[in-house]
């Protein structure tokens, strides 16, 4: 087993109720690109920030060179050569990219000293580093004016520094493009002929094809396989992915299809959203499923007037309206629950109650003044209506669970009689049993001839509460599906994963 | 051995009184000063000292009713103090010289600059983006240069009664500033009560980008509390003219950090989102009685101005305090 730099066996994680990972075992050799793949959801992130440290596993052991190892901090997982890279970069804008790739580890004059940098030093030896890796970055360039996939280089190149045994890579081509990606692989490649040992996490199957040398699937949490890349097709990776027959029970039919209640039409902004046509009608969950990072943040906030945009038009029940902001979103009841509870949704200081009737304040007041009673009675209501489990409606809400707290940020626009309601992640972050709760509620309002647009990333959710799915992918709707007995998550992945359209037809046929 | 064990009663002492008042135990805080400083003078405890105190602080305490609304709205702003001032030169140099404006008019357009300076200050914060604490500190000196620039630094003896009677007067038995502070608190009170506009402003304070994607507008209501509270810094102008008989350019020197420092002291947070207008009461109070107490025992006034720093850094752990704490839940 000399070959084998790293190696766990059955680990397990829980956060709260939910098992993130299950007896995970994986296993990277020395010298290879060992790519990690997964729907979100998976269990990847998990799997590699209990190797970072980040997290502390609940069971199962680690091994660093065949010798079992003790991972509690970061520091712990730095101290054995591991080096991960996240999407987000850790670099300090207004420093050189020598002092970034050194930082906290500068040559200084003197011996024993440590007081003035010795700048000639630091320079030449980074910019010996950049040679070697054969990047045209200039030590002394400041990180403010590099280009994202510059700054991803120096991030590799502050890894690079401390010599690590093991890179580990999270999802680093989400902000490149194309160019920028086959820059990446081919130093990546040099990184690998120099011994390094690198895990590779992405979503895009091509990539992993290009690229790696062997791939492990997750799926809920559970490691489905590790293969050998050349032996396998994009059709056959897709399944271990998603799994066959998970929709099986969910197919809905839908008889009571209203008119149209919102429409977009053409819609650009910037770089991020290219061209979108969406509609939604009464009584109808209409779902965009998407991986991670493909617009659908800024498609969210561009229906609900939170972004200024470049083209496109919005009609509400036919008649064509200008959404410009928030506030003109909830005046024409277009209510929103956004992706993060916490930071734009809840009132986290306040009641219950209050957290539910701050959009409604026109229906409980007369000329500015509060009825306190008929607030009441409206919060009540709703609080009943959904099954809302609280101590009373003037309880903190920052005491509540998850899924209690996402029912209140619903109950928020149903107070408000909004007739279009739009849910980003509307189940991030809560347990299973709040899940159907809201899953249920969705079906309920539905009925009641509301129109539903949610943002999901997770297949059976797509695949469980919707009539009709469009898919995103790099901006644009890719596709639009009818949610049928016909459609499995194959096809889904097929768009969302954008293989190219030979394999596509091939994977559909 | 005897002194390690003061020490360490000394110790607990201040962690005993640090957690009180953390617990909102500030009336217990003022209690206690109140108690201490009749025991040492036998002038303080009395229905006239009280209402001396009162009416000291009530130029501050006006303007204390606007500053923690900025405060829960998540704001700030240090540039009361010379508003004040400013308002007080521009009434002795500008209206009271030109003998055709009559004191009622005086007294509108006073309160309209008052606002107009507010919404200048609110336009840096919404419009410009600049940080409450920055654009507030600039315009605090902008303010209080234009103050010594239209009075030439010289200090006018303003006799006219309408202004005279602002700071000197009285309704009933009640002096005419504790009446306009009891009213300023009051009518915030039922504001924070009862109103959208008091609900909007606990929001926008505790979490601005919720309360944005909730329909309010952030922007309208964060500008219309610094209008607001140049409204009240200007009223407050014109009782300190009235009370000191004279427009002062250095007037108030420290009564903008005053506020703020009772603001606090009352519980409110510099994050945003929490604050009660009981609490900040007892806060202006708190500030009253120190002052009142410390001339009744002829503390020399550096002293004096030591202790309030002293105070405004406990206001400051304070915030700090319950902070962690509630972040440990």
């Amino acid at each position: 087993m000399e070959n084998i730099i790293l190696q766990t066996k059955g680990i397990c994680k829980s956060f709260g109720g939910t098992k993130a990972l299950k007896e995970v075992d994986f296993e990277l050799r020395r010298g290879e690109i060992h790519g990690l793949i997964g729907e979100n959801g998976a269990g990847k992130s998990t799997l590699i920030k209990i190797i970072a440290g980040y997290y502390v596993k609940d069971q199962g052991e680690i091994f660093v060179d065949g010798q079992r190892r003790n991972i509690e901090k970061p520091s712990d997982s730095l101290d054995l050569g591991i080096r991960v890279i996240s999407q987000e970069f850790n670099l300090v804008n207004d420093m050189s990219v020598a002092e970034n790739v050194c930082i906290g580890d500068y040559p200084c004059y003197g011996r024993g000293r440590k007081w003035i940098v010795n700048k000639k030093l630091l320079n030449e030896r980074v910019q010996a580093l950049m040679d070697e890796i054969g990047e045209p970055i200039r030590a002394e360039a400041m990180i403010k004016n590099l280009s994202v996939a510059e700054q991803q280089t120096v991030e590799i190149a502050k890894a690079l520094w401390k010599e690590p045994k093991i890179l580990i890579m999270d999802e680093p081509t989400a902000a490149l493009n194309d160019q920028e990606t086959k820059h990446l692989f081919s130093l990546l490649f040099r990184l690998k002929e120099k011994g390094v040992s690198i895990i590779f996490i992405t979503h895009r199957l091509q990539e992993q094809f290009t690229l790696t040398d062997r791939i492990t699937v997750l799926r809920d949490g559970c490691r489905i396989g590790t293969v050998l890349t050349k032996d396998i097709t994009a059709d056959e990776l897709t399944t271990m992915m998603v799994g066959k027959n998970i929709n099986a029970n969910y197919a809905r039919t839908n008889s009571r299809l209203g008119d149209l209640i919102f429409e977009v039409r053409g819609l650009s902004v910037g770089n991020t959203l290219k061209d979108i046509n969406l509609k939604v009608h009464k009584g109808e969950i209409v779902s965009v499923f998407g991986l991670l990072g493909q617009g659908q943040d800024a498609l969210s906030r561009a229906v609900i007037g939170d972004m200024k945009i470049d083209e496109g038009e919005f009609y509400i029940c036919g008649e064509k309206t200008r959404l410009r902001s928030p506030k003109d979103a909830v005046k024409h009841r277009i209510g929103f629950v956004s992706e993060d509870r916490k930071k734009a949704g809840l009132l986290l200081l306040q009641t219950l109650k209050r957290n539910i009737s701050i959009a409604s304040m026109e229906k409980i007041s007369r000329k500015g003044v509060i009825s306190s009673k008929t607030e009441k009675e409206l919060v009540s209501r709703w609080v009943e209506k959904l099954r809302i489990k609280c101590s009373g409606i003037n309880q903190p809400v920052a005491s509540l669970s998850g899924g209690n707290q996402q029912k209140a940020l619903i109950a928020r626009w149903l107070a408000n009689e909004s007739e279009f309601i739009i849910l980003n992640l509307p189940t991030r972050g809560v347990d299973v049993g709040a899940k159907y709760d809201i899953y249920r509620i969705l079906e309920d309002l539905c009925s009641t001839g509301v129109g539903i647009l949610v943002f999901s990333l997770e297949l059976p959710e797509v695949l469980g509460i919707s009539d009709r799915i469009y898919i995103m992918r790099e901006g644009q709707i890719v596709g639009e599906l009818q949610n049928d007995e016909m459609l499995n998550s194959d096809r889904i992945m097929v768009y969302a994963v954008g293989i190219s359209d030979k394999t596509q037809e091939e994977v559909l046929s | 051995m005897a002194k390690q064990r003061e020490g360490s009663a000394v110790k607990k002492g201040v962690a005993l009184a640090v957690d009180l008042i953390a617990r909102g135990g500030l009336l217990f805080f003022l209690i206690l000063i109140v108690i201490f400083f009749t025991l040492r003078s036998p002038y303080f405890f009395g229905v006239q000292n009280f209402l001396n105190i009162l009416k000291s602080v009530s130029v501050i305490g006006i303007t204390a009713a606007g500053i923690m609304l900025i405060i829960i709205s998540g704001g700030i702003d240090l540039s009361t103090g010379a508003q004040m001032a400013f308002i007080g030169c521009f009434i002795a140099e500008i209206l009271l010289e030109n003998q055709s404006i009559p004191w009622w008019l005086g007294m509108i357009l006073s309160c309209l600059v008052g606002m107009a300076v507010g919404c200048v200050n609110g336009l840096l914060v919404t419009k410009a983006g600049f940080v409450p604490f920055i654009a507030t500190l600039s315009t605090m000196n902008i303010i209080r240069g234009s103050a010594y620039i239209i009075s030439n630094a010289q200090s006018v003896y303003v006799s006219e009664v309408h202004f005279s009677w602002m700071g000197t007067g009285k309704i009933g038995a009640i002096p005419v500033p504790v009446v306009l502070f009891l009213l300023a608190f009051v009518v915030t009170w039922a504001v924070l009560k009862f109103t959208v506009f008091g609900r909007y402003v606990y929001s926008i304070g505790g979490n601005p980008e919720a309360s944005r994607l909730a329909g309010i507008s952030v922007q309208n209501i964060t500008l219309s509390l610094y209008v607001i509270t140049g409204f009240l810094a200007s009223i407050s102008g014109m009782v300190l003219l009235g009370m000191s008989g004279s427009s002062v350019p250095s007037a108030g020197e420290t009564y903008g950090t005053d506020i703020v420092t009772a603001v606090l002291l009352g519980g409110a947070s510099l994050k945003g989102g929490k604050g009660n207008i009981v609490s900040t009461f007892i806060g202006v109070l708190t500030i009253g009685v120190m002052n009142n107490g410390m001339i009744l025992l002829n503390i020399p006034q550096f002293w004096q101005i030591f202790a309030k720093g002293i105070l405004m850094l406990l206001a400051v752990a304070l915030d700090r305090i319950r902070e962690v704490r509630s972040m440990k839940g």
